[in-house]
């Protein structure tokens, strides 16, 4: 029988080729490589270097790259970017629309001068379950390629390399010491070290006679058979030639689950067993429903020789080689979409025709003595396997828009408000007919829940989604059909993607095809969070105040330092609430960098907050039997235990006064809204008026003073917090802030104060909002050019994202000033320039901005996208519904 | 004793104003505002008569809520009378909204030798200080400024303390100056030394290394527990500090605050906190502070696993050993497991030590 079936699947394979001209219902694909690089969630990486044979193209703004080649019998395609491991890609054909993912380094600075030691720290190793490795080098040890030794302050990139999820450069070939068989390497774990001048991007290398001392763990999935190794060599890889190279010898160190050993060459380095005896490859063939471009990942599933890496394959042609797999070894099989997503309904057919019970496959015998483990198509002497798509599933999309789909799903978008937000849905495969579904919450008891509404264009004004269910009819041929979504007021979620939609054929009741979990991210009373919330924005907040480089936490801090110096455009004046309205959202965005799942919480004063000022939180009184301010107590487990301010007092503690913060405030703070005690509600008109002077007895001057002054004093007098020039240095002024935030969302809640829709055009006329024309008025009206206050008008830029600075120092129209010549007592250690850059593009594609912008007043108030969903904000409160 | 009639009309001022607090925080049961607005009438007239004792006016000032203009009006007048006790005047002033009118009459009082006593004075500045160290007006912070400095010699050392304290939380350099002559001295402080050097530690430690060192043997434990902070910046101080620290016979006081300033300042904390946390002839206090301040530094300091694992190891011990118990009834061991799951969720070597 098994000659029979052998003899059998030529012709099979071959009927099949012939009978579906797959090429002739593709398009086809333009000559030579192009696609799209991007990070590890799915953002265009700008300016990477794609080399391939030689030939150089850069990425464009959107990741994109195009590169003309000429037929070669392989091709090494080497990806570079300054803050990211190298990506190198080993094939036979040009490859035309491959999206190409590289693995962000943590990247540092170190004096060559000195030995020094760079640790792989970046959060995400604990998202992907790895170690982060650790390299040191003794003094001088770095040279650059004519052997001169570098100077000054040098670049130091580090990646632990996530080999489970298809990092790691080359197809894993190693040749023989003596050059005459070629083999694979099995991997323990590998890592990705770079040194470069800091501008001039050059690299350096190791001093020859020299070594650097690396300790790499061992991968999780390896952690069990490192019993089979204690020692094994570190290797290299060589993109001259695609091939890994000894690099210097490991032992496997127990007490730190690691392999530790000397090194004298820098690159991509491994820990690693070569094979050399026991290779065999897969040919595997393409049902027409499978797109050519398809990428075959294959992990190592039970017994047999394990492997710690996972090789990827792009299926460029209806038949391919998958090869250097380790022989009679189980392993799953993926087929990714362009997008980098799993099918979910791959049938593997071993031979073909036999459709196996799961997408397991045994590799099969090694390859003969002498046979190459690469063998040229029709790849006769690999194991023929056949894959193909069954029945219907469908992709769901979040935050997309229907005339720009991304390439490929970013799951670090999928996060909603009570704001509508654009969707989108198809088959996940072409199929035969159009498919009727039907979307809903998979159980509206668990977790967040959505609501749902039909898409229309234009989005009407002041419209969300409210319906629980939606029907939609999926086209055959697999193009998108938008709708719409919004989280459903009351029920926001508690843990990242716990709302779920659930894609079911026919009703909503039928077989489940598809669901997309996601998660209603709303800013919530802080003292009513769960004990997770919580404890995931604690970590965000010491993640923050460790990130390095960036936007990072000290700069922030004295971002706020500045701004409230001279010609202060942030208190006191109309864009008190709409600057910090944009300051919280760029320290909140910075924040979901780091955990997307966090949104900044607010401090509810209304009410005593004994869960917010605790050990556990955000720090309970401290006590000082000598002085009235003391550090807040925090519990050892708390992340914000030892938070240092950067400031040249105190020792970089935190201070805050001695009282009882979680006690009742009521009196203290004027209520945001009560049925018998004066409130900010009442109050009718917004603020700024028309000659953009702030207007007594108006919300936006009684919050600031009414509200948010006494806040700042409540826990702390003589604290930090007391003061605009050191506030931002405690954690909880943005608790603080998110509150003064609330009360400004609640009274455009309750007064219709998001703008007017008017002919179209969304306006915000005077006194409810700004004035429209930003005239250079005196208090009085009377027009003097010398007096404008920045910010006192709607189109106004903030500073310091607008950039702009001047004015006459002590008169009304001075801007905030720079460090270099702001002074004072209250500047970072670490003396960190606040940039004068535009506020950063949203990373939802749904949000404003979608591109590097100056903030102006406008841009603030309309913070739900009433009027156009994209200028939303994407932030909410609990209990301030759409 | 208190009359019969004060402590029934003070039980329900109290009953009324947790009754009031109950409503608004627990609000599952619907708001009576009819109850509300009695209760708070209630309180208002009671904190506002001044044939009522004081114990229960004080007490009545808990259910004033956010007042009203009449009501702030009324409490403005209260507190400017001086017929009125100088606490019942205080908490008026306290209870009242900052605006000019507030400032006006706070800083007449301060600017006013002979009206009110220490309590009153004491307490404004306080309150002032909480209320408009935010943002102010440059003329009006000037004017505050002024009227502090003046009392930098009042009679009074409750006041001389307050005000002392608003000043230098302000970075005010007069008071600090003032201060720092006065620790060179020796002698004749306006403050408690202990305070004094607590105030400089918060104007920023390392200007004030000199004027603090003669003072870290002092014979007063608080004195010796504030300098102690302060020179924890101090590299010619370290070893001292180091020493009192892991002393025995260092009071315990100066022993946490040498660890709280040392886990800041000192590379090598470690090689000596963990030798504490897992001394058992340490005090619970001593073993908490040393994994504490460890765990703060390991937070925010780079650190090696080899340095995590110890760390973890001493924390696991403190965690499974027997129970301990700090003076205030911190449960040390229950800290330390708690600690422990959060050192597995930061540093992957502790995850994979204790997986389990």
């Amino acid at each position: 029988m098994i000659v029979i079936r052998f003899m059998l699947l030529p012709l099979v394979v071959l009927l099949l080729t012939a009978c579906r001209p797959r090429k002739s219902e593709q398009p086809e694909p333009p000559p030579g490589f192009s696609g799209w690089i991007s990070d590890d969630t799915g953002r265009p990486v700008v300016d990477a270097t794609i080399d391939v044979n030689g030939k150089v193209a850069r990425s464009g703004p959107d990741g994109s790259f195009a590169l003309a080649v000429t037929r070669q019998p392989q091709y090494i395609l080497s990806v570079t970017h300054p803050d990211h491991a190298d990506l190198v890609h080993i094939t036979r054909s040009p490859l035309p629309k491959q999206v190409w993912k590289l693995a962000r380094a943590h990247v540092t600075r170190v004096d060559p001068s000195t030995p020094f030691t760079i640790v792989d720290e970046r959060p995400d190793l604990d998202r992907k379950g790895l170690e982060g490795a650790t390299f040191s080098l003794p003094a001088n040890a770095l040279v650059d390629a004519q052997g001169a030794p570098a100077t000054g302050t040098v670049r130091a990139a580090i990646a632990t390399l996530d080999l489970a999820n298809g990092e790691g450069p080359g197809d894993w070939a190693v040749r023989s010491e003596d050059g005459t068989r070629d083999g694979y390497l099995v991997s323990y774990g590998a890592v990705f070290i770079q040194f470069s001048h800091p501008t001039s991007g050059i690299k350096y290398q190791i001093r020859p006679g020299m070594s650097g001392q690396l300790v790499l763990p061992v991968l999780p999935s390896m952690r069990a058979h490192v019993g089979a190794a204690t020692s094994a060599p570190f290797w290299y890889f060589d993109v001259k030639d695609g091939y890994w190279k000894k690099a210097g010898a490991a032992v496997f160190d127990a007490a730190l689950g690691a392999y530790r050993g000397s090194i004298d060459h820098l690159s991509t380095l491994n820990t690693d067993i070569a094979k050399f005896d026991n290779a065999a490859c897969l040919a595997v063939t393409l049902d027409p429903s499978i797109a050519l471009g398809s990428k075959l990942r294959i992990r190592y599933h039970s017994d047999g020789t394990p492997f710690g890496q996972v090789p990827t394959f792009v299926m460029d042609a209806t038949l391919n080689a998958a090869y250097r797999l380790p022989a009679l070894t189980n392993v799953l099989l993926e087929v990714l979409t362009a997008s980098d997503e799993v099918y979910g309904n791959l049938v593997v057919e071993d031979p073909a025709g036999t459709p196996l019970v799961n997408d397991v496959v045994n590799t099969g015998p090694a390859l003969a003595p002498g046979d190459s483990l690469w063998p040229p198509s029709p790849f006769t002497t690999c194991k023929p396997i056949l894959l193909r798509l069954e029945t219907t599933q469908v992709e769901l999309r979040i935050n997309e828009l229907s005339s720009a789909p991304r390439l490929r799903d970013d799951p670090t978008d999928d996060y909603v408000t009570w704001a509508p937000t654009f969707a989108l849905a198809r088959l996940a495969a072409p199929g035969p007919s159009d498919v009727d579904v039907v979307l809903t919450n998979d159980d509206p008891n668990l977790g967040g829940n959505l609501r749902f509404a039909a898409h229309q264009s234009p989005w009407p004004v002041d419209t969300t989604a409210t319906a629980t269910t939606l029907s939609l009819t999926l086209p055959a041929d697999g193009s998108w059909v938008p709708f719409v979504i919004a989280g459903e007021f009351g029920t926001p979620s508690i843990n990242d993607k716990d709302a779920i939609i659930v894609a079911h054929l026919d009703s909503a009741n039928g077989t489940k095809v598809g669901d997309k979990a996601l998660m209603v991210r709303i800013r919530k009373n802080a003292n009513d969070l769960s004990a997770s919330e919580r404890d995931r924005f604690l970590f965000a907040w010491k993640n923050f105040r460790n990130k390095i480089g960036g936007l990072h936490y000290v700069l922030v801090q004295e971002a706020h330092r500045l701004a409230s110096s001279a010609g202060d455009e942030a208190h006191m004046q109309p864009a008190f609430l709409s600057w910090h309205r944009a300051f919280l959202l760029l320290v909140e965005r910075e924040l979901q960098r780091i955990d997307p799942s966090v949104a900044l919480h607010y401090w509810d004063w209304d009410a005593a907050a004994p869960n917010v000022f605790s050990a556990d939180f955000i720090g309970a009184a401290g006590n000082n039997p000598v002085d009235s301010v003391a550090e807040p107590v925090f519990s050892s487990a708390n992340p914000l235990n030892g938070w240092n301010t950067d400031l040249p007092f105190n020792g970089g503690e935190l201070r805050r006064n001695e009282d009882d913060h979680a006690r009742d405030p009521a009196g203290a703070m004027k209520p945001l809204d009560h049925p018998v005690d004066p409130s900010l509600i009442d109050y009718d008109d917004y603020g700024p008026t028309s000659s953009g002077v702030f207007a007594v007895n108006s919300f936006s001057d009684d919050v600031e003073k009414s509200s948010h002054n006494p806040a700042h004093g409540w826990p702390c007098g003589g604290g930090h917090l007391a003061f605009p020039s050191r506030s931002a240095a405690d954690p909880l002024f943005y608790l603080l802030h998110s509150q003064i935030d609330r009360q400004w969302a609640y009274f455009q809640r309750v007064h219709a104060r998001l703008g007017v829709a008017s002919g179209g055009v969304l306006t915000f006329p005077a006194p409810e909002h700004y004035d429209n024309t930003g005239a250079w008025n005196t208090p009085g009206n009377v027009a003097d050019p010398s007096f404008r206050q920045q910010g006192s008008f709607l189109e106004d830029g903030l500073w310091p994202w607008d950039a702009t600075s001047g004015g006459a120092p002590g008169t009304v129209g001075e801007r905030p000033i720079n460090q270099a010549t702001a002074g004072g007592t209250n500047i970072p250690v670490s003396m960190p320039l606040v940039p004068s850059t535009p506020f950063p593009a949203s990373l939802q594609p749904n949000l404003w901005p979608a591109l590097d912008t100056v903030p102006l007043n406008r841009h603030m108030i309309d913070y739900l996208g009433k009027f156009n969903p994209l200028d939303g904000l994407g932030f909410g409160y609990d209990d301030v519904s759409y | 004793m208190r009359p019969h009639y004060e402590i029934a009309f003070l039980s329900v001022v109290l009953a009324l104003s947790s009754a009031l607090h109950a409503v608004l925080v627990h609000a599952q049961a619907p708001f009576d505002a009819d109850a509300y607005r009695e209760a708070k009438r209630v309180a208002t007239e009671t904190f506002l008569d001044r044939t009522k004792p004081k114990t229960v006016r004080v007490a009545a000032a808990n259910g004033l809520r956010y007042p009203d203009d009449k009501t702030f009006a009324a409490l403005l007048s209260v507190g400017n009378d001086r017929r009125e006790d100088e606490e019942i005047r205080l908490l008026a002033f306290q209870r009242h909204r900052y605006d000019d009118e507030y400032i006006e009459s706070v800083l007449k009082i301060l600017a006013t030798a002979s009206d009110g006593g220490a309590i009153l004075r004491a307490g404004l500045i306080d309150d002032v200080s909480q209320r408009t160290t935010f943002k102010l007006p440059p003329e009006l912070r000037a004017r505050i400024v002024t009227a502090f400095r003046a009392r930098l010699t009042d009679r009074s050392p409750l006041v001389r303390l307050s005000a002392f304290r608003a000043l230098v939380a302000a970075q005010d350099l007069q008071a600090v100056d003032l201060l720092v002559e006065a620790l060179r001295r020796g002698r004749n402080l306006p403050i408690p030394k202990a305070s004094a050097i607590a105030l400089l530690d918060l104007d920023g430690p390392t200007k004030h290394i000199a004027t603090v060192r003669p003072y870290l043997h002092d014979e007063d434990p608080q004195v010796q527990a504030q300098a102690a902070h302060v020179l924890s910046s101090d590299p010619d101080s370290r070893a001292e500090l180091v020493r009192l620290a892991t002393s025995t016979s260092t009071p315990e006081l100066v022993r946490v605050a040498a660890l709280r300033g040392l886990s800041r300042e000192d590379e090598s904390f470690e090689t000596y906190a963990i030798a504490l946390m897992r001394n058992p002839e340490e005090t619970p206090d001593v073993r908490h502070q040393a994994m504490k301040t460890m765990a703060g530094r390991l937070n925010y300091e780079k650190s090696s696993p080899e340095t995590q694992l110890r760390f973890a190891e001493a924390v696991r011990r403190l965690a499974e050993g027997p129970r301990l118990l700090g003076a205030k009834g911190l449960d040390v061991g229950e800290e330390a497991k708690k600690l422990l799951g959060n050192l597995r969720r930061s540093f992957p070597a502790v995850r994979k030590r204790y997986a389990q």
